[in-house]
């Protein structure tokens, strides 16, 4: 039997056991959200808002965060994940895997954007020519595939450097190795706020809605109804304002950031860049 | 902190070597700890980076292979990058789940801490890596860190690292031991150092060995210059003592003489040896407290009394020389004798205190001659020059003081009489005018009671207020009588002041009088002057009330038998005959009641009433009045009164009503074409005060610059030509200023001749709080029905609405025809608010066709809208007029005073009852309001008429005043007790009189009667009195 039997045989036998399981695994289910802030911001403000979501709504969940932006991707792709905070699953292709929005955050939209220091000698993109530009990573849509498709129409030809998430592409900026980087309008403001630091932005795209909160197919109703209730009426909840508010302020967001009903039409200019998107950032 | 020094050693040696033992460990320790930590994050963040780097290499070549779907390849792939390299394992998952994983063999050099483990995990996490080509996923590349293989790594390096650190620290340790031991053992020696001290052959040298550190060397040196220093001032101090003249004793902590110098031994009389162990207080007894500890003074002196050395002061000094532990280690007592200064300052303050004494006593004495701020502060002071300065200056006050007393003793004695009295009443004093004024001789005077003088003509009450006044203390004034010597009486204007004694109270009273019988005597002339003038006014006043009465009475008959012809079927030339009958009197009546009320402008009797009145309403009066006149010479007349001018206003309606009507009257008079336009408006004063100011502008033919000087005197016309064209008395313009001044207004006039003149006046008002606007207003309409006839369907919703939001109730018609037919019906309206421009007929025409028979029972006040500016002029059979657009306040206004009008047929169903002696009157009164359809009943004199009264209800009485058998006032005021009496309604009274006087006005009010109205009887004044008294009823 070859391998590629096996691995396919082995997929066949996973997906049958999937589909007849409707329960949540025994560990609950899992939550990975995209990298935003580094492994230890992110932590901070994922930990306490996915205690109370399963406090509240009686569906066990369990944090996954990777190591970098790409992880959960990964997770999706390996199928080693249920719940997802991320915007990386809107290409055509990935459309197909089956994964629903239900919900996003209170969020103002956000844009890519290109920034530098304000004291960078860079004045505009023509100057990021032949120079290093950092994105977070390959997989981050608003703060790498728009900025670098911009980059492209533009004909600008800056050298892609990948830091794992948006804070490691910052710390390259900051130890210069980097000569602008690639980012999340909000989150780069939030960076700012928090390292007292200003940044001078060189170019923002259209404004995009920030990361979804999105189900697995293979998750029954009920309990996605239930997380998503949960994330709905936290801050209504005196004491899930409090959790919320808390986790904001650890990473710079306001206490407006709060978790809102989607159906996920506010992604439709993600669908319509694929449609134009060069390939290599598709 | 304590357990730390109860570990601290005693030895310096072992103290300096435990030093260095902790400082090397914490030193060594942290540096090597540093260096441990950096080298594995270094280590960890490489392999992050080389992970970074191989996921990206084998992903390279996983794409082709997965693209193809060549499982084996990748498997061999990742085989090879987990070779050599962090990775224990590695694998491939694709997108259906399927997974090609492979692992290296485990080969962990030792097993690490459970806590390094978890945080190597926790720092080397999966490495992941998505397989897509052109946006199409294939899969994901994980490798995964053999972290336990790492942890033990860094395990083993940290312990190899913290060995070689221990072997170190121990090796540095022994080599320091022996050195620090040799060079701070010389510290040792120092005990033989005092021994040599002592014996006086000290040498620092010999303490020390030859390799002892250059610090400790030169410690003992200085200590070796230090102890010779010591020796020598030693010595210096005991010859020191031996010469000085001050005694001093050296105590041990007890107070036992442990040293005396010679002058001690002198001062107590007792050797030097045979001081020392002598305890101190049995030395100084007096100068401690038995049983106390000693303690330590200064400048404290003493007295000693010795048998052998006799009496002895000192001043002495005990002062403390500090001991171990806090307490004293002994003490110096120094003493130096100052019996002779002693002696001197004695004789010194024996005498200072005499002086001082002295001193004082002068002092209490000016203090008590000069009571003054100023003065108290200076005697304050004590320097016996300001003491002596004030002596003097006190000396020469009182002798000015006296002097003035004199002077104006003696101008008082030229002008006044004066005496003084004592407390029980007997003259102490009389100076030589009162000698001369009572006609007694002083020494009869002197001793005698002050009642000798009394006249005995003011009443006992008098002298006892007078006495309790003065005896109180306080100053009586006034007029007294007093009877001279031989029996003359004599009038003094008389102040008596009381003279307070040492107790403050009244000891003395001096009486200062001035001799006023002249002036008493002119007073009384005086007065009966004024009442034989007052008399005369009197009889003047009851003429002209009289005359009066007596032209009112016949020019009563004349207007009414006038207005009666006129009213009856005449020829042309008989009806122009009478009506210039009617005319004339009507001017002869206006020239009486000029002269009238001029006569009382300048008596000054005129008073104005300060009364609320409806500013609009004696506007819309006094139009109403003069439009026939306008009317008829076609003249436009216009009143605009401005919106922020209040409903309500406080002063006299009358006379302001005088005033406008007269202003009005004149532009009439004086204009031949064009218009009179009439504005009213106001100005805000302090606090309710208001200014209400209106303007009379004519088209006239003017007044010249050489005459507007002097338009306002008495008797003036602009020329006498003027007076024969048009008429009067040219006291109209004089009496209208009068008036606006007791109003506290101001008139003034321009013009200019040919173009027109331009009267105003101001009056002064104050706002009614009570009264807001409207408030009154919306409480009359409320509940009142009323029909709105416009052919506008939008007007008449609009109007509907608005209408009914006052609390009305409201039916339209959308026609004239409609409304007339509505009229018919049943369902009775209050007002009708009719649109002027109706498509069958105009408003006025509609009012013209209530007055047809068929509508004799409709009696409606009827409100016309009407579009343009300013105040228009009712056409016959409206009430008021309201200009469009629509003002929504002009309207409430108009409705409101339209239903608060009685209906005409309320007055036609009056019954009256006319108390008249005076036949001519009779026929006039009982005609006018039989005509009206009142029902009449007369009465010929009071009794009758409450006769009458008590035999049935009447709705209102005219009433005469002057009456045989019983005048009008008596049977008002009888009328109004028995209607008190009974509790019945009260019958509302109109006086109908000749006497036009304002204290016949006022007499009548007083009496109870409610209105006044002056003979002649004008038809339009009797019926606007009947409607404002029937009001209530109607209300």
């Amino acid at each position: 039997m070859s391998i590629r039997f096996r691995a396919l045989l082995a997929g066949a036998v996973a997906s049958v056991a999937f589909a007849a399981v409707a329960a949540p695994p025994a560990d609950g289910y899992r939550f990975s959200p995209v990298n935003q802030y580094g492994i230890n911001l992110t932590a901070a403000y994922w930990n306490p808002v996915i205690a109370y979501v399963t406090e509240k709504s009686g569906v066990k969940l369990q944090l996954r965060i990777g190591r970098t932006s790409a992880d959960t991707t990964a997770y999706v792709l390996a199928q080693e994940v249920e719940f997802v905070f991320t915007n990386h699953l809107f290409s055509p292709e990935r459309e197909q895997l089956g994964w629903k929005v239900f919900g996003r955050r209170q969020t103002p939209p956000v844009k890519g954007q290109i920034a530098v220091f304000d004291d960078s000698p860079v004045r505009s993109l023509a100057d990021l020519a032949g120079k290093e530009v950092a994105f977070p990573g390959p997989e981050a849509f608003i703060a790498y595939k728009i900025p670098y498709a911009h980059l492209l129409s533009q004909k600008i030809d800056a050298r892609v450097v990948f830091g794992g998430n948006q804070d490691g592409a910052l710390a390259q900026l900051l130890a210069g190795k980097v000569a602008a980087v690639g980012g999340n309008s909000q989150l780069l403001e939030g960076y700012q706020k928090r390292e007292n630091k200003k940044l001078r932005v060189l170019w923002s795209s259209d404004p995009f809605y920030d990361l979804a909160l999105m189900a697995a197919s293979k998750v029954p109703d009920k309990d996605v109804k239930a997380v998503a209730a949960a994330f709905f009426g936290m801050h209504k909840d005196p004491k899930g304002r409090e959790v919320l508010e808390k986790a904001s302020a650890a990473v710079g967001l306001t206490a407006d950031a709060y978790f809102l009903a989607s159906d996920g039409s506010e992604y439709a200019n993600y669908r319509r860049f694929y449609q134009s998107a060069p390939a290599s950032l598709r | 902190m304590k357990r730390l020094l109860a570990l601290l050693p005693k030895s310096l040696v072992v103290r300096v070597f435990a030093l260095y033992t902790v400082t090397l460990l914490v030193f060594g320790g942290l540096g090597l700890g540093t260096f441990v930590a950096y080298y594995v994050r270094s280590d960890i963040e490489d392999k992050n980076i080389t992970g970074a780097m191989i996921v990206e290499v084998v992903a390279q070549t996983t794409t082709d292979s997965a693209i193809i779907g060549d499982y084996d390849t990748i498997e061999k792939t990742l085989q090879r990058a987990i070779s050599r390299s962090p990775f224990h394992q590695a694998a491939f998952i694709d997108m259906i789940g399927g997974k090609v994983q492979v692992a290296a063999p485990q080969s962990s050099p030792a097993s690490a801490p459970d806590f390094i483990e978890n945080w190597v995990k926790s720092e080397l996490g999966d490495v992941n890596r998505t397989i897509s080509v052109g946006g199409r996923d294939y899969g994901v590349l994980r490798l995964i860190f053999d972290t336990d293989h790492i942890a033990a790594t860094y395990w083993q390096f940290a312990r190899i690292a913290f060995g070689a650190g221990a072997a170190a620290v121990l090796g540095g340790l022994f080599l320091i031991w022996i050195p620090v031991r040799r060079w701070l053992g010389n510290l040792d020696r120092l005990k033989a150092f005092e021994a040599d001290l002592q014996a006086g052959t000290l040498d620092p040298k010999k303490y020390l060995s030859a390799d002892a550190p250059v610090e400790i060397r030169r410690t003992f040196e200085l200590l070796g210059r230090t102890a010779s220093s010591l020796q020598s001032e030693r010595e210096q101090a005991s010859v020191t003592l031996a010469a000085i003249a001050d005694a001093v004793l050296a105590l041990d902590a007890a107070g036992l003489v442990t040293y005396a110098n010679p002058a001690a031994a002198g001062l107590l009389g007792l050797t030097v040896e045979e001081l020392a162990g002598c305890d101190v207080r049995a030395l100084l007894p007096g100068a401690f407290d038995p049983g106390a500890p000693l303690a330590p003074w200064r400048s404290q002196r003493l007295r000693l009394a010795s048998g052998d050395t006799g009496e002895h002061y000192l001043d002495t000094t005990l002062s403390a020389i500090a001991g171990t532990g806090g307490g004293a280690g002994g003490w110096v007592l120094a003493a130096r004798d100052v019996t002779e200064a002693w002696r001197l300052e004695e004789r010194l303050r024996t005498e200072l205190a005499a002086r001082q004494d002295a001193l004082e006593s002068l002092r209490g004495l000016l203090e008590g001659l000069l009571p003054a701020a100023g003065h108290a502060m200076r005697v304050g002071s004590g320097d016996i020059g300001v003491v002596s300065a004030l002596v003097a200056e006190l000396v020469r006050e009182r002798e000015e003081g006296r002097r003035a007393l004199d002077n104006q003793k003696f101008a008082l004695d030229q002008h006044a009489i004066v005496s003084v009295t004592d407390r029980e009443g007997r003259i102490v004093y009389a100076n030589d005018r009162f000698c001369e004024t009572t006609g007694y001789r002083r020494e009869d005077l002197i001793g005698s009671r002050h009642s000798r003088v009394s006249s005995g003509i003011h009443p006992p009450e008098m002298y006892a207020q007078l006495w309790r006044t003065i005896i109180e203390g306080r100053v009586w004034q006034g007029e007294i009588c007093n009877r001279t010597a031989d029996g003359r009486l004599k009038w003094f204007n008389s102040t008596i002041v009381p003279l307070p004694g040492p107790d403050g109270e009244p000891e003395q009273f001096i009486g200062i009088s001035t001799d006023v019988t002249d002036l008493k005597e002119t007073e009384a002339a005086l007065q009966r002057a004024k009442d034989a003038a007052e008399s005369a006014n009197r009889a003047k006043s009851d003429f002209l009330a009289n005359m009066s009465h007596e032209i009112r009475t016949p020019m009563n008959g004349i207007i009414g038998m006038s207005n009666l012809v006129l009213d009856s079927r005449l020829e042309a030339e008989q009806r122009e005959y009478v009506g210039i009958v009617k005319s004339s009197a009507e001017a002869l009546l206006v020239i009486i009641n000029d002269i009238l009320d001029f006569s009382k402008i300048e008596a000054g009797k005129l008073v104005v009433e300060s009364l609320p009145f409806d500013v609009r309403r004696a506007v819309d009066d006094a139009m109403r009045s003069l439009a026939l006149p306008a009317r008829e010479k076609g003249l436009r007349l216009r009143a605009e009164v401005d919106a922020g001018v209040p409903a309500e206003v406080v002063g006299d309606s009358g006379r302001y009503r005088q005033v406008l009507m007269n202003l009005v009257g004149n532009a009439i008079k004086f204009t031949q074409e064009g218009e009179v336009q009439v504005r009213v408006s106001t100005r805000s004063g302090e606090g309710e005060a208001m200014v209400l100011e209106t303007s009379v502008r004519d088209t006239g033919i003017g007044i010249g610059a050489d005459k507007l000087a002097h338009i306002f005197d008495a008797f003036t016309q602009e020329d006498t030509s003027i007076t024969r064209r048009y008429g009067g008395t040219g006291l109209g313009l004089t009496i209208s200023r009068r008036l606006v001044e007791l109003m506290d207004g101001r008139i003034r006039v321009e013009s200019e001749v040919g173009k027109g003149s331009d009267f105003a006046f101001t009056v002064a008002v104050r706002t009614r709080a009570a009264a807001m606007p409207g408030e009154a207003d919306a409480r009359v309409l409320a509940g009142r029905r009323v029909l709105i006839v416009d052919d506008a369907q939008s007007h008449r919703e609009t109007l509907q609405r608005l209408i009914e939001g006052w609390g009305m109730k409201v039916e339209v018609a959308d026609s004239a025809n409609t409304a007339l037919a509505r009229l018919l019906g049943e369902a009775p309206f209050d007002a009708l608010l009719l649109d002027a421009e109706l498509h069958e007929m105009t408003g006025a025409q509609f009012a013209l066709a209530l007055d047809q028979p068929a509508y004799a029972n409709v009696r409606l006040p009827i409100v016309l809208l009407e579009s343009g500016a300013g105040a228009g002029i009712p056409p016959r059979g409206v009430t008021r007029v309201v200009r469009t657009p629509l003002a929504p306040s002009d309207l409430m206004d108009a409705l409101a005073f339209a239903l608060r009008r009685p209906r005409s047929r309320e007055i036609l169903s009056m019954h009256v009852l006319l108390v008249e002696d005076n036949i001519i009157n009779e026929r006039v009164a009982t005609a006018m309001l039989e005509k009206r359809g009142c029902r009449v009943s007369v009465a010929h004199d009071g009794e009758e008429a409450l006769a009458a009264c008590e035999s049935r209800t009447f709705d209102a009485v005219l009433m005469d005043m002057q009456m045989p058998v019983m005048d009008g006032l008596e049977a008002t005021r009888r009328l109004r007790e028995r209607e008190a009496a009974l509790r019945h309604a009260r019958t509302p009274v109109l006086a109908m009189t000749a006497n036009a006087m304002e204290e016949d006005r006022e007499a009548c009010l007083a009496a109870g009667m409610d209105d006044f109205l002056a003979k002649p009887i004008r038809p339009d004044e009797l019926f606007a009195r009947l409607e404002r008294l029937a009001r209530p009823a109607a209300a």
